[in-house]
């Protein structure tokens, strides 16, 4: 007996990742050269992103229906690949001076990555939960390695309760949709409830539960309380890293499950998902305006965006979709390449509040400059890449005749141009207490370089990569 | 079967809330392990006659141990932890509110949706098929969990393991 | 399925045989570690000593129960009766004579039968461990988390070497792998698989020279130090019971179980456990005990990667040849 579709070229992406991280520990103890482990996993992480184009174009269901290898898949990946390559540059400098456990922090990112790429590419239910647990456990471990940090500690640990409770709840719905369906396929399940299982009061039971997962992952309104503190708590390039990979990964989870596998609950989704967009977005952005530490602030944006994201799911079209597909792409730039610039700040020897940031336009005039331009993207001020992402999530509301939707994002998009500004008067307006320029190295200067040109090289020309986000979109 | 799944469902139960009400943590550590034995009945009596072993043998057999061991080296003393007033004032009636919603909301599980009791032909939960199963349909899956292992022993030992420095000073002269 | 009364029947046989069993075992042990010292060993009660068993059962039934004062007193009486009751329960998955013809010697035989007897076994440490807990003394519960340690190391490898035995066999039921084993038994095949196995069993039953959970020398007497009277007693037939499961299980994976040329089934058999008792007992009389911490490398990093080693071995030569 075989297994149908033993497909190793199509599989080779993540097969070069896990290789990589396995190969990443071994280096680890034979080299005292850390930098070189970087430069092996970016190394990997390229590799990867070749081995992406044999699967590029084709549709395909391998290792017995597994694994699916699609368009969607196929733009997450890179998504993935490149906030983990941004990850590992930002992370150069910050591993050296925080003396962490080097072998083993690059080695977890990537097998974070590997998780998501499960997560991302997979029609099974069983086999999203195990990616999803893979980015978790990897994640447990990241945000905990500052450990004479008290706080990365308790973020740790939080983050490790909170998140195993939520898989539970996960698993919990998923065997109530296999209870009533009889199957872990995403399509299966379709078929089954387009059969007439809708109707059943445990199935509607189930897909609460996989949404209450899901939106954990995420860190949607009520499911978010973990996410402030994780995010502050975790080392820095980590927080990066969850923000935009994890919450991207879950993202996709989120489209498969529902779009796929239960297209019939729609009318009873799209509800509760619009419900939970603007509970997050507002909730995000309200709490964010009293921050005083960036880091925090920078969770509280992030708990806002899934919001704004959100709204993709709400409308529950192609449209949609596309429009979601579309900003998380342009927020993994422009959210890594502000965190980079707190990196910098950080590694300059300040802290991590927002007051540490006085006089940076005297002392780092590029990375000042661009923080403002991430900053803006994040607010959606044209001609940035997040105002364009903004707008397609709003005419994606609108063509689905749901204005309020629309309209409640404007308003909080004006809501959260304070917080931001605040920083950037911060930067530009007061001064520094030390004037010395900021010793800006190599690698982040790199990342931010590379993330400032993506953010605004999307606003520039939105409508070649949006046509392509359709193409992905309809692929679904 | 019924016989299986009543006495099974009783033991889950029991184990269940034992671990709620029990005071000492080894008291709770005992009502797990009793859920974990009226699990693996409730597998039997579901004929996944390999997974009830293999779940007394893993979560009873080596998990709980553990759990034990952990337990018992931090409460060497059988008192109970005084209790003081709980910084979590008012979150038990919440909980407690959730949980009975829930119950309701699974009680038609029970109730409305007829249960399908006929038995499974075949060898469905016997070691051959399920290893069959386990290395051809669920390969892949198979292996991912393999790898979700390898990345949490990763993780344990760089959180609890002591740093590189220190550890190369106690060593003394006999490193490298 | 048998009448339950039958079943019943057997269930009292088999229990009380192995009480019986239980107590000549001590008995001849002591005499044979006499031997080995060059003294008589028990010979007063009886004609050479053979009612020294039954006095003692007298002594401990009449001993004063005792419980220490800080004792957790619902553990503390329970964990005795696991270990005994893990110890008895795990007989009656092993059949003793081929169960071919009107009757059928083993009480239960299911299909994943070898397996279910692992998890009964790895239960047993339940009895161990809070025993040595609910007694709060620092002896006890030293006792107690070496003796946890010690087992949890050991079944990794102990298993492992199993699985050797479970290629060749082809199957997890007992009576399977005893009838693959007719023309040659499994010790030819699977030397390694056997000795990590032998080792693995000895360490198991926290029998010298592993016997540290009860190492006089340094923790007064391990777990049950506290125990006295008839709970004291259910922790030594539990200790002694288990070592005839272990016996029993190593004949019928490694030593072709009940066969044997000549003699019927049950003789091969018997002859074959007494024999590895022995093995037990010798082991006792000659062998120093380990020191903590080597026989936990010992078990970590010898004789896991050596099972696994056997395992990769015997897969690789079962699938290509």
């Amino acid at each position: 007996m075989a297994v149908t579709g033993m497909n190793f070229t199509l599989l080779l992406p993540e097969l070069i990742l896990v290789a990589t991280g396995i190969l990443l520990v071994l280096l680890d103890l034979f080299t005292e050269q850390k930098r070189v482990l970087v430069y092996a996993g970016l190394a990997g992480v390229l590799a990867s992103l070749l081995a992406l184009i044999p699967g590029f174009g084709t549709t395909a269901s391998i290792w017995a229906d597994m694994i699916q290898v699609d368009s969607l898949a196929g733009f997450f990946k890179i998504v993935f690949l490149a906030v983990t390559a941004l990850a590992l540059l930002v992370s150069l400098e910050y591993v050296e001076r925080r003396q962490i456990q080097a072998g083993e922090f690059y080695a977890l990112l990537i097998f974070a990555t590997v998780g998501m790429f499960l997560m991302a590419s997979s029609l099974n239910l069983l086999v999203i939960y195990l990616g999803l647990e893979l980015v978790a456990i990897a994640s447990y471990a990241l945000v905990g390695l500052l450990k004479q940090d008290g706080r990365s500690v308790e973020a740790s640990i939080k983050y490790l309760l909170v998140s195993s409770a939520t898989s539970a709840v996960f698993l919990f719905g998923i065997s109530l949709v296999y209870g009533t369906t009889g199957s872990l396929a995403l399509p299966q399940i379709a078929q089954a409830l387009a059969a007439g299982a809708a109707s059943q009061p445990v199935l509607f039971a189930g897909m609460l539960f996989l949404l209450a997962g899901l939106a954990f992952k995420v860190a949607a309104f009520p499911f978010h309380m973990w996410a402030p503190d994780t995010y502050e708590g975790s080392p820095t390039p980590i927080s990066a890293f969850l923000i935009t990979g994890a919450e991207a990964a879950g993202f996709a989870a989120l489209l498969r499950v529902f779009l796929v596998g239960l297209p019939g609950l729609a009318d009873a989704w799209t509800t509760i998902f619009a419900a939970l967009s603007v509970l997050t977005m507002t909730y995000g952005n309200v709490t964010a305006i009293s921050q005083t530490k960036i880091k925090r602030l920078m969770a509280y944006s992030a708990i806002a965006q899934a919001g704004y994201v959100l709204v993709g799911l709400a409308v529950a079209t192609g449209q949609g979709t596309a429009a979601m597909l579309y900003y998380l792409l342009v927020y993994a730039f422009m959210t890594v390449g502000a965190f980079a610039v707190i990196i910098l700040v950080a590694n300059s020897g300040a802290g991590e509040e927002i007051s540490d940031f006085r006089g940076l336009s005297q002392r780092s005039p590029f990375f000042a400059w661009a923080l403002v331009i991430y900053f803006l993207s994040l607010i959606g001020i044209p001609p940035t890449a997040g105002f364009f992402g903004k707008l397609n999530l709003f005419s994606a509301a609108i063509a689905a005749d749901m204005t309020w939707l629309a309209v409640v994002m404007v308003i909080n998009s004006v809501i959260s141009a304070p917080y931001y500004f605040k920083v950037i008067r911060t930067m530009f307006l007061e001064e520094a207490a030390e004037a010395e320029p900021v010793r800006a190295p190599a690698s982040l200067t790199w990342a931010t370089a590379i993330t400032l040109v993506v953010t605004i090289l999307l606003g520039l020309v939105p409508d070649q990569v949006y046509s392509w986000v359709r193409l992905v979109a309809g692929a679904l | 079967m019924v016989l299986f799944f009543l006495l099974g469902s009783l033991m889950a139960v029991a184990g269940a809330s034992g671990v709620v009400v029990a005071r000492k943590p080894v008291h709770g550590v005992i009502g797990m392990i009793l859920n974990f034995l009226g699990l693996a009945l409730l597998y039997v009596s579901l004929q996944a006659e390999f997974l009830a072993v293999v779940q007394i043998i893993v979560y009873a057999g080596a998990v709980m141990v553990l759990f034990l061991f952990v337990v018992a080296l931090l409460t060497a003393h059988a008192k109970p932890p005084a209790m003081g007033p709980s910084p979590l004032r008012g979150q038990g009636w919440r909980a407690g509110l959730v949980a009975v919603l829930l119950l309701t909301a699974l009680l038609p599980v029970g109730v409305v949706v007829p249960g399908r009791a006929e038995p499974w032909e075949g060898d469905f939960g016997g070691v051959v098929r399920f290893g069959q199963e386990l290395l051809t349909t669920h390969l892949l899956a198979f292996e991912a969990l393999a790898l979700v292992l390898m990345v949490a022993v990763i993780g344990v030992v760089i959180l609890v393991g002591r740093p590189p420095q220190r550890r190369r000073g106690a060593r003394g002269e006999g490193g490298s | 399925m048998e009448a339950w009364w039958l079943l019943l029947v057997k269930s009292v046989g088999l229990v009380l045989l192995l009480f019986l069993i239980f107590a000549y075992l001590m008995l001849f042990e002591r005499k044979f570690l006499g031997f080995f010292q060059l003294r008589h060993g028990p010979n007063r009660t009886g004609p050479w000593g053979l009612l020294q068993p039954f006095a003692d059962a007298v002594k401990l039934v009449f001993k004063e129960d005792i419980i220490p004062a800080s004792a957790d007193r619902l553990i503390y009486r329970l964990a005795p009766m696991i270990s005994l009751f893990v110890a008895l329960a795990a007989y009656v998955v092993i059949p003793v004579a081929p169960s071919s013809g009107s009757f059928r010697w083993g009480i239960a035989d299911p299909n994943a039968g070898l397996l279910l007897l692992l998890a009964i076994l790895s239960l047993g440490v339940y009895g161990i461990a809070l025993g040595g807990w609910a007694s709060q003394g620092k002896y006890t519960l030293l006792g107690a988390l070496r003796s946890t340690a010690q087992a949890i190391s050991y079944e990794l490898a102990m298993a492992m070497s199993l699985v050797g035995v479970l290629i060749l066999a082809g199957s997890v039921r007992l009576d399977d792998i005893v009838a693959a084993q007719a023309r040659v038994p499994f010790i030819v095949l699977q030397p390694v698989g056997a000795l990590i196995f032998l080792i693995c069993i000895v360490a198991e039953t926290n029998r010298a020279p592993f016997d540290l959970p009860e190492g006089e020398t340094e923790l007064v007497g391990g777990y049950h130090t506290e125990y006295s009277g008839l709970r004291f007693a259910m922790y030594y037939m539990a200790e002694y019971i288990n070592m005839i499961v272990m016996a029993s299980l190593l004949t019928h994976l490694y030593l072709g179980g009940w066969h044997g040329p000549l003699l019927p089934p049950v003789v091969w058999f018997a002859l074959k456990v007494a024999a590895v008792l022995f093995l037990f007992i010798w082991l006792r009389a000659t062998l120093p005990r380990f020191r903590y911490d080597r026989l936990m490398s010992f078990g970590w990093k010898v004789l896991l990667p050596l099972a696994a080693l056997n395992l990769l071995v015997t897969a690789a030569v079962v699938v290509l040849a």
